[in-house]
């Protein structure tokens, strides 16, 4: 019976073991793939930004994974970065930027051969002549593959990834930036239930880009308080963009109301700005609904009982 | 006794059992939250008036294991963001055209993103010539919109005319894209083979995620290629070379 007893026990606190070890082991993101993923190459970083001063260099490395199911060539390039009339960022293909960095970007490799699941490094110098009197230039490192030629009429599918490279040329760029709006995401602010899209839209004035950082603090009527973390995001010189942000699980029905503070990232100002929403779950309305019908008919009940 | 064991180790496995799933950070306070940390013997943030580097020395086990299940990339530098494209096959449009009496041809192709870029990522096509759709000096014309902005809701080419364009669908299209069931950008639906545009050798953006996308984020490019029944277009195996670009910023 002991012996049994102690069986038990160890085979709970193996699976709690088992259960807990993931977390304790991977400090580092997991990005889990499912099957749709295989076919595909992966590079990293997904962007770089670099303060360099004029006459000097700086260098990254870029890491190119090739998931393809096969053996491939890829082709590296230099782009410059624009924006569109989203704020996005768009690759200029052979146009050039308003602040151009193209010239500026050498890569180690042009046309890497690599093998399937591998990963290679390529090496990225960026010089900016001591003349560049531009404080941010903005460019692209390209990274596209292409399949075998295939006859009749068609459409080459060519796929590439685009590594946005930011360069602040200045120790002292002049930061101009402002929140525009904060709001959902489709402008309702009564639910039926979470997590709540949230969308922040910036806008930047200045010079050179900002990143834009803060949090927001969602607090449920009984004080209780959720904060969301904005990690940085890029925000083009003269470009307004946006953000969607998610709230977790609100579990409490009720009003809830929700702080934005956000600064440039740079230090700067930092602005507040507040909205309030409702969670009303269908099924407390009709819990409140039912309430509501069920008290009169009960009451007659219990004066007829009575 | 035994079932009683067996229930509370239950209820402590489960109340534990969300942990490593929902947690993106391994400590938090009321004050902070710690997204990552690292057991190392050297590492640290260097400045100069030239440069900024952060480098972590001594780790164990670091850089990417891949499988068709996961991907881990482990180390504490590594989460510097990661951006993933699918490479679909070729397109051939079908069926093939014949030059006498013209005649529509389609094909599509599926682009998957995924991200672990906060902002998210935009994705745009462009073509590598103009015309884009080509066969020596014959061509397809640039599919035209009625309104030079806009794409058209319904795909339209006259029968003098030979036109090559697409349409992209998927939840994260960009607004230019979506509809109201009559009209191309407006409204947020995605009807199916609606929003007939031109590929140029500029960038368009057809899609556009403004959160991370880590399980992934699809479009579907549709592409259509018209020989209008007076047109005399020359026989030929046409080709468009189209890129599709992700970018994560």
């Amino acid at each position: 019976m002991r012996s049994q007893h102690m069986i038990i026990f160890r085979l709970g606190f193996l699976s709690l073991a088992l259960v807990l070890l993931p977390s304790s082991i991977f400090a580092a993101p997991i990005i889990m793939s499912t099957e749709q993923d295989l076919g595909t190459f992966s590079v990293s970083p997904s962007n770089k930004e670099l303060q360099i001063l004029p006459g000097a260099s700086a260098s990254f490395t870029i890491r190119v994974t090739n998931n393809l199911g096969r053996d491939a060539v890829f082709n590296v390039g230099m782009e410059d970065l624009g924006v569109d009339v989203n704020g996005d960022a768009l690759i200029l293909d052979g146009t050039a930027g308003e602040n151009s960095l193209q010239s500026y970007i050498k890569t180690s490799l042009s046309n890497p051969l690599i093998g399937n699941d591998e990963t290679i490094e390529i090496l990225v110098s960026v010089t900016i002549p001591i003349s560049e009197s531009s404080p941010g230039l903005y460019g692209a490192i390209t990274i596209s593959v292409s399949n075998q030629d295939i006859t009749g009429t068609s459409a080459k599918a060519v796929s590439r990834i685009g590594v946005p490279i930011l360069v602040s040329t200045t120790i002292s760029p002049i930061i101009n930036s402002e929140l525009v709006t904060f709001d959902t995401v489709d402008g309702r602010h009564l639910f039926s239930g979470s997590p709540v899209a949230l969308r922040v839209v910036y806008k930047n004035n200045g010079n050179v880009y900002v990143r834009p950082t803060g949090e927001i603090r969602i607090m449920n009527m009984l004080g209780k308080t959720q904060i969301v973390k904005m990690q940085p995001w890029f925000v083009l010189p003269g470009a307004t963009r946006a953000i969607v942000l998610s709230t977790e699980v609100l579990t409490w029905p009720g009003r809830y109301e929700v702080e934005l503070n956000v600064n440039d990232g740079y230090g700067g100002h930092v602005e507040t700005v507040s909205i309030n929403f409702w969670i009303l779950p269908w099924r407390y309305l009709l819990v409140i609904i039912g309430i509501f019908i069920l008290a009169p008919l009960l009451r007659r009940i219990w004066r007829n009982v009575a | 006794m035994e079932k009683r064991s067996i229930i509370i180790m239950l209820i402590i496995s489960g109340l534990f059992s969300g942990l490593h799933t929902a947690s993106a950070y391994i400590a938090s306070s009321t004050n902070y939250r710690l997204e990552r940390d690292s057991i190392n013997f050297s590492g640290t943030r260097s400045t100069s008036s030239n440069y900024l580097a952060e480098d972590t020395l001594g780790e164990v086990g670091t850089g990417r294991g891949t499988s068709t299940n996961y991907r881990v990339e482990a180390g504490y530098q590594q989460a510097e963001g990661t951006i993933t494209i699918s490479a679909p096959a070729d397109v051939t449009l079908t069926p093939a055209l014949t030059t006498l009496s013209g005649g529509l041809a389609t094909g599509s192709a599926i682009w998957t993103v995924s991200t672990d870029n906060p902002a998210g990522y935009t994705l745009s096509i462009r073509a590598a010539s103009s015309p884009a759709l080509q066969s020596g000096s014959n061509f397809f014309a640039n599919y035209t919109p009625a309104s030079a902005s806009t794409p058209d809701f319904t795909w339209s080419v006259v029968s003098t005319t030979s036109e090559f364009g697409f349409t992209p669908e998927g939840t994260d299209i960009a607004s230019t894209y979506k509809d109201d069931g009559i009209t191309c950008a407006t409204g947020s639906s995605d009807t199916s083979t609606a929003c007939w545009d031109s590929i140029t050798t500029s960038n368009k953006i057809t899609s556009r995620k403004t959160s991370s996308a880590p399980s992934g984020s699809s479009t579907t490019v549709k592409f259509r290629a018209e020989a209008g029944a007076s047109s005399s277009q020359a026989a030929g195996d046409y080709q468009a070379i189209i890129t599709v670009t992700a970018i994560a910023l």
